[in-house]
């Protein structure tokens, strides 16, 4: 138990959707615009549903990289990443709109804010996570990357022993 | 809040076709007080702006897209959008909606609705990238399945987050019951395909990046997490299932329209049920835009040596395409179901008509010279796929049957008329009036015809014990209340799957946390009159009456042989006294015309001027 706290300290925890269960509802775009913007914009959401085809859905919102290249590509300084939990945070003073970390992220995670005219990214809402609250599908939740790793070794066991436990 | 209320975002696009001329207009907010939006707004706009004994394919016909002020929101399930026109198929006032996201996305471009006049010369598709609206060539696509109409549309705007919302070949064709088509949902009812293919519109784009403002966001968050967890209890059946929950249900009571509505309990019901579809079938849940319940399922099925990936049939498809036409095979309605989508037909009316021909071909009042030598037996999928692609193509004898039923049924003859399933020419779908006497008068005296969803009592009635389900007294209050509820969902916008969820007392919350319009449930329901009254006006101005609000034959006539109504049928007298009393209900006079004091207490004033001088002329 010792352990796994050790690893929650100092890994970063995200929000991640498991694509089974998430139903494209869009849901989590709304509760997040609506808390962050107090009004309705799916594109003003933090976190983004993709859906692709018929039986694709899912959603994608920034997984605190522990070696962030958004932050790294940034011309001007504007991102900064907190020591604490990982959370990259966007100086609106500094940033105006250039898009290079838009196109570094390979997540997609980060998004443009039209009427700021800056990007915005997942600031974890001190805790309080309304998008995760909101699915209906409980499709989201908190994870860092090493539990999900170990969710893998766990799923890929049983697949190559199938049967034989 | 450029319009008064929030939630709306105030504005109407206009676009003549005829002229390639677009116009932005504002909202009124007189109507949206009045008619809160949707349906009730539709409606309002179509008794303006269409004049009486228009031909529906006349270029003066308006098609309506039309949103409400939930639409866009957190709003549970607040994702459909109306279609609002006069059909080509009744000749009378047409409504039909469709979910998935074109309405949300429609509010974000900027626009609460679309009204569509004039008609094109060439084909066409309207591109409305949030303001920005243009005209796009349309002659590629013409003929194109609605499934690569969306596919391509998507490809030209280089934008996988477009919605579109097409025709398939049979609205081009203007078979008369053809659909829209959005993703893999439809405003399938009363022909709106057909308007849209005579205006030569095969599709409309949008992309909307702007915002819905809200009066009240904590409140409606509110409102909505109650709403989630209430759906956990109630919707378990249908987020598991979806609507094939009802399968089941609905052939115990003995209201599954099986062969041709001859029975109501079809023998390979089984076969058909959620559960076995889910077991069979079923790959993935999916939701529709902000739902919390998921009722539409993925599924996947062999045609051949090829997988199909697809969206499963709902329950009144199965119903129509399957037990209706004699068929127990959830995999071949399926097929159907696909065909019907691909190339832009009714389902329900596609499967009542079918199973028409096929009572028909055995009764030997048409034989393999009317049919180009096809054996149309009930049972045989096959024949089904073909009669769909020969509908959608108006090949043969497709093109009788993509009249309707009731004009097939004129042509026919042979008293075939009695059992041609229609009111005022729509077919009816998935609930046999013959063993549910609400539903049968909510069939006769909806304002578009045989539609269930206009104002359907059938999950009341399967519970009621005999005695009082299959007496013709209290349908009347029964039926009025529910159709003045729903126009309110309608208006709303907000799904009927789910209205077990948000209730009436929701809705008032809901409705005042985005707009600001305080409106209790009583009052919600004098708007949801007011909508109904405003509809029969307009089919009173084409001529509609009591001698109309009637069933075909077999489900007055003929005793059902089977299931809890067996040995009963309604009857004309059953259905006058039922008539009798939801006029009364309503305050229209014996002919079923809105009398003057009633309308004007709603608020109808110009509209009781005009019927009073039609009435008097």
């Amino acid at each position: 138990m010792l352990s796994h706290n050790f690893e929650m300290m100092i890994l970063h925890k995200f929000i991640t959707c498991d694509a089974e269960k998430c139903t494209g509802c869009r849901i989590c775009e709304l509760a997040c615009s609506e808390v962050k913007e107090n009004l309705y914009n799916p594109r003003k959401s933090r976190i983004r549903v993709v859906t692709l085809g018929l039986v694709i859905n899912t959603a994608l919102v920034c997984r605190f990289c522990e070696k962030p290249t958004c932050v790294r590509c940034c011309p001007r300084g504007a991102l900064r990443q907190s020591e604490e939990n990982g959370v990259v945070f966007v100086d609106e003073m500094k940033c105006d709109g250039c898009g290079w970390c838009l196109g570094a992220c390979e997540f997609g995670a980060l998004t443009f804010h039209v009427d700021k005219k800056t990007v915005i990214a997942c600031d974890l809402c001190e805790g309080d996570l309304e998008c995760i609250k909101a699915c209906p599908f409980n499709a989201l939740e908190l994870v860092t990357s090493n539990i999900l790793a170990q969710r893998a070794r766990y799923a890929v066991t049983k697949s190559l022993f199938k049967g034989r436990s | 809040m450029p319009h008064g209320y929030y939630g709306y975002v105030g504005k109407i696009l206009r676009v003549d076709l005829t002229e390639k001329t677009i116009s932005i207009e504002p909202l009124r907010k007189d109507l949206t007080a009045h008619y809160i939006g949707g349906r009730g707004l539709g409606a309002r706009i179509l008794w303006e702006e269409v004049e009486p004994s228009l031909n529906p394919l006349s270029p003066n016909n308006r098609l309506m897209f039309v949103t409400g002020p939930l639409t866009g929101t957190r709003a549970p399930a607040a994702t459909k959008f109306g279609v609002v026109t006069k059909s080509f198929l009744t000749g009378i006032y047409a409504v039909s909606l469709a979910s998935g996201d074109f309405g949300p996305n429609l509010k974000f471009a900027g626009f609460d609705g679309v009204i569509i006049q004039g008609r094109s010369e060439r084909p066409v598709y309207l591109w409305i990238n949030d303001m920005n609206v243009q005209f796009k060539d349309a002659r590629h696509l013409w003929g194109l399945s609605t499934d690569l109409t969306q596919k391509y549309i998507k490809k030209d705007l280089k934008d996988e987050t477009v919605s579109v919302a097409c025709i398939g070949p049979a609205g081009e064709k203007l078979v008369r019951f053809a659909c829209i088509v959005h993703e893999r949902r439809t405003a399938g009812r009363c022909g709106t395909g057909t308007i849209m293919g005579s205006k030569n519109l095969k599709a409309i784009a949008v992309r909307g990046t702007g915002d819905v403002e809200v009066r009240d966001t904590e409140k409606l968050k509110d409102v909505a997490e109650r709403v989630y967890k209430e759906a956990k209890e109630v919707m378990k059946e249908y987020s598991k299932y979806g609507t094939p929950t009802l399968v089941e249900l609905i052939n115990y009571s003995g209201a599954l329209p099986t062969r041709n509505f001859q029975s109501g309990v079809f023998e390979g019901a089984e076969k058909l049920t959620g559960p076995f579809m889910r077991k069979k079938i079923v790959k993935k849940d999916v939701s529709c835009w902000s739902c919390p319940v998921g009722c539409s399922k993925i599924v996947s099925i062999k045609e051949g040596f090829s997988n199909i990936i697809t969206e499963g049939p709902e329950y009144e498809t199965i119903s129509m395409l399957g037990s209706n036409c004699g068929i127990d095979s959830i995999d071949a309605i399926t097929l159907a179901n696909k065909y019907c989508d691909d190339l832009g037909l009714d389902t329900l009316s596609t499967g009542n008509i079918v199973a028409f021909a096929m009572e028909c071909y055995e009764r030997g009042l048409i034989n393999k010279e009317n049919t180009e030598g096809l054996e149309i037996k009930f049972g045989d999928h096959q024949v089904v796929i073909e009669l769909i692609k020969k509908i959608a193509n108006r090949e043969g004898f497709g093109d009788l049957l993509a009249e309707g039923v009731k004009r097939a049924s004129e042509k026919v003859g042979k008293e075939s008329e009695k059992f041609a399933i229609h009111v005022k020419g729509l077919e009816i779908p998935g609930y046999s009036p013959r063993s549910l006497y609400g539903a049968a008068l909510n069939y006769a005296t909806s304002p578009c015809g045989g539609h269930v969803n206009r104002g359907s009592t059938v999950l009341t009635e399967i519970t009621m014990p005999s005695n009082i389900r299959f007496d013709p007294v209290g349908k009347g209050i029964l039926v009025k209340n529910e159709q003045d509820r729903r126009a309110v969902y309608d208006s709303a916008v907000l799904c009927l799957v789910t209205r077990r969820i948000t209730h009436l007392p929701q809705v008032s919350e809901m409705l005042e946390a985005v707009t600001g319009m305080r409106a209790r449930p009583e009052e919600l329901m004098d708007i949801g009159e007011r909508i109904n009254n405003l509809e029969r006006a307009f089919n009173v101005r084409e001529g509609i009456t009591r001698k109309d609000d009637i069933l075909p034959w077999r489900c007055l006539e003929e005793p059902m042989p089977d299931g809890p109504a067996k040995g009963r049928a309604l009857g004309e007298a059953g259905l006058n006294k039922m008539l009798d009393e939801y006029y009364g209900a309503r305050g229209w006079n014996n002919e079923g015309i809105p009398r003057k004091d009633r309308l004007q207490e709603l608020g109808l004033n110009d509209v009781a001027k005009q019927l009073e001088l039609i009435v008097n002329a």
